[in-house]
């Protein structure tokens, strides 16, 4: 090759590079210009100085834009591919990203999603489909590994003519909120295991108490089965004592008054021993009248044999005579009934003691009994006009009660199931009530 | 210069060594007007192209001229968005949007 040929082929490619330059200037410039025309460029630099363009609609697009800046939520949108096209600043500083590092990238890159029930996704996928929006709960966990529990609203972007051409999330951190529910669940579960083991001590001590009484039931019942049968046992031995003081006593002096009446017989007409066999005579019948009460005190055969009814009434009758008390008695509703031996015996004792207190303390000139069997109880009355007592100083720990014979009366009642009422005032007079109800009387066995 | 973000395998620096060994890595310089519309549309476009054609190989820093009007003479900028592509040389620069996918990919050489 000549040298000029060497020349002329170097000028030749520098020329040619120089065309590519130039052509690739022009291209340039022919583009610069075209994105001016069309829109796409945002600002010019002139000198020093940077030039914003702005179009119409980008003024109600920016006012959009800051109230998705400004809002404490954050907001992310993506296109249909799943990348961000969209993040605000609440979501560049919650992920720690700055959005031109990661605009364009997979919304993956950014968080995962961890769903809370196994059909969250499916749930929120038919709903962006059929309704276009969903609202609901899941996890976003960040690449650092650190999380937060997201409220979330997704709606579908779409363009003019109404396609979908991506997706708007705005997302709120409820970690907080969950962490609430989660320390009230956990609060509530312990208060209910607290209420289920109170419940169960309560249960434990209801189950003792239950047992405490049985035991205490149990030991009133032996009580008073004990009270019975010492009851009995006294009766027994009244009813043997009497036996014998009418047995043997009655007859001694029966013997005796016989033997008195012999001996004034044989000595009529001695007046000097007249005076005083007259007064053995008295001596001997008044004794046997007295020993035939206080037998018949003791214990009445007859109760037995006639029932309380008619021994009540013989009673009274004997006591009115013998303390010069007069006296009513009345019995209703009995007809031809009978009740149970023991109950016939505590009422009549009862009765005897009541009639005893009249003697003893009321200094009264009337007195009555009344025996009533009607369907809603069995009552005996037992009352006087004398001089009555301050009923209100019963029970007090003093004597009255013992005086009174007031513990035997209202044990010989609770025996047989019925309770003692006292009424008296001063110079009123005084009433006893004994009062069996018809669930609790026994009657004999037909 | 900001740290650029693109690099999913290497560590956040540039080694100009690393650069002119790797014949095919790309270094991408997107001037943008923060995050309004076209700028962050550029940002996306750009970024779907990279990550489809130059996964694992690409540098895109992202420049907001707001921020960094220093950086404007560097490049001869006259206005935003734009792209240029600083290696492989031969230098290139794009303006707009992005949005015109087909002509990027034969301006940057991806085809």
């Amino acid at each position: 090759m000549t040298a000029k040929m060497s020349a002329e082929l170097t000028n030749n490619r520098s020329l040619a590079s120089e065309n590519e330059d130039l052509r690739e200037r022009l291209r340039e410039a022919e583009e610069t210009l075209d994105a001016i025309r069309s829109g796409e460029v945002e600002a010019l630099v002139m000198g020093d100085q940077i030039f914003m363009l702005q179009s119409a609609e980008a003024e109600s697009n920016r006012f959009r834009g800051e109230v998705l800046e400004q809002i404490s939520d954050i907001a992310v949108a993506v296109d249909l591919d799943d990348r961000l096209i969209y993040l605000n600043q609440a979501a560049e500083s919650k992920y720690g990203v700055s959005a031109s590092d990661v605009l364009g990238r997979k919304q993956d890159d950014l968080f995962r999603i961890r769903w809370l029930t196994d059909d969250g996704k499916a749930a929120k996928d038919k709903a962006l489909l059929s309704e276009g929006v969903w609202r609901g709960e899941n996890a976003h966990l960040l690449a650092d590994g650190s999380g937060f529990y997201a409220e979330c609203t997704i709606g579908t972007l779409t363009d003019a003519d109404g396609n979908a051409t991506g997706y708007l999330s705005v997302i709120r951190d409820i970690t907080d909120r969950k962490r609430s529910e989660q320390e009230l669940r956990e609060a509530h579960d312990e208060l209910e295991r607290r209420v289920e083991d109170r419940t169960k001590e309560l249960a434990a001590s209801n189950i003792a108490l239950k047992e405490e009484v049985a035991i205490r039931s149990r030991v009133e019942k032996q009580r008073g089965d004990l009270l019975q049968r010492l009851v009995n046992s006294q009766e027994d031995e009244r009813r043997r004592i009497a036996r014998d003081i009418h047995d043997k006593l009655g007859q001694r002096i029966t013997a005796l008054r016989l033997q008195i009446t012999s001996l004034a017989d044989a000595n009529a007409g001695e007046q000097s021993l007249d005076g005083i066999l007259e007064q053995l005579q008295r001596t001997a019948l008044r004794l046997d009248s007295e020993v035939s009460f206080f037998s018949w005190e003791l214990r009445p055969a007859l109760l037995d044999d006639i029932g309380l009814p008619e021994a009540a009434k013989a009673y009274v009758d004997d006591w009115s005579h013998n303390y010069s008390v007069s006296s009513e008695f009345s019995v209703r509703g009995f007809g031809e009934k009978r009740l149970e031996s023991d109950t016939e015996t505590h009422l009549y004792r009862i009765m005897q003691e009541a009639l005893n207190n009249v003697v003893k303390h009321a200094d009264a000139t009337r007195a009555g009994v009344l025996l009533e069997w009607n369907p809603k109880e069995v009552v005996l009355i037992v009352e006087d006009n004398g001089r009555g007592f301050d009923v209100t100083r019963l029970g007090e720990q003093d004597e009255a009660d013992k005086k009174l014979g007031l513990v035997g009366i209202r044990e010989r009642a609770a025996l047989v199931g019925g309770d003692v009422h006292i009424e008296s005032s001063d110079h009123s007079g005084t009433a006893l009530f004994v009062r069996i109800p018809a669930s609790l009387v026994k009657a004999a066995p037909a | 210069m900001k740290t650029p973000p693109g690099d999913e395998s290497g560590p956040h620096e540039f080694s100009l060594e690393k650069m002119t060994m790797d014949k095919t890595r790309y270094l991408l310089k997107l001037y943008v007007t923060g995050t309004r519309p076209s700028s962050s549309m550029a940002v996306v476009n750009i970024r779907k192209i990279c990550e489809k054609y130059l996964k694992g190989r690409y540098d895109l820093v992202v420049i907001d001229i707001a921020r960094h009007p220093e950086l404007l003479k560097d490049d001869q900028i006259i206005a935003a968005p734009t792209l240029i592509k600083e290696l492989p040389l031969p230098l290139r620069r794009f303006i707009g949007n992005m949005s015109q996918t087909e002509r990027l990919i034969v301006g940057l050489d991806l085809a």
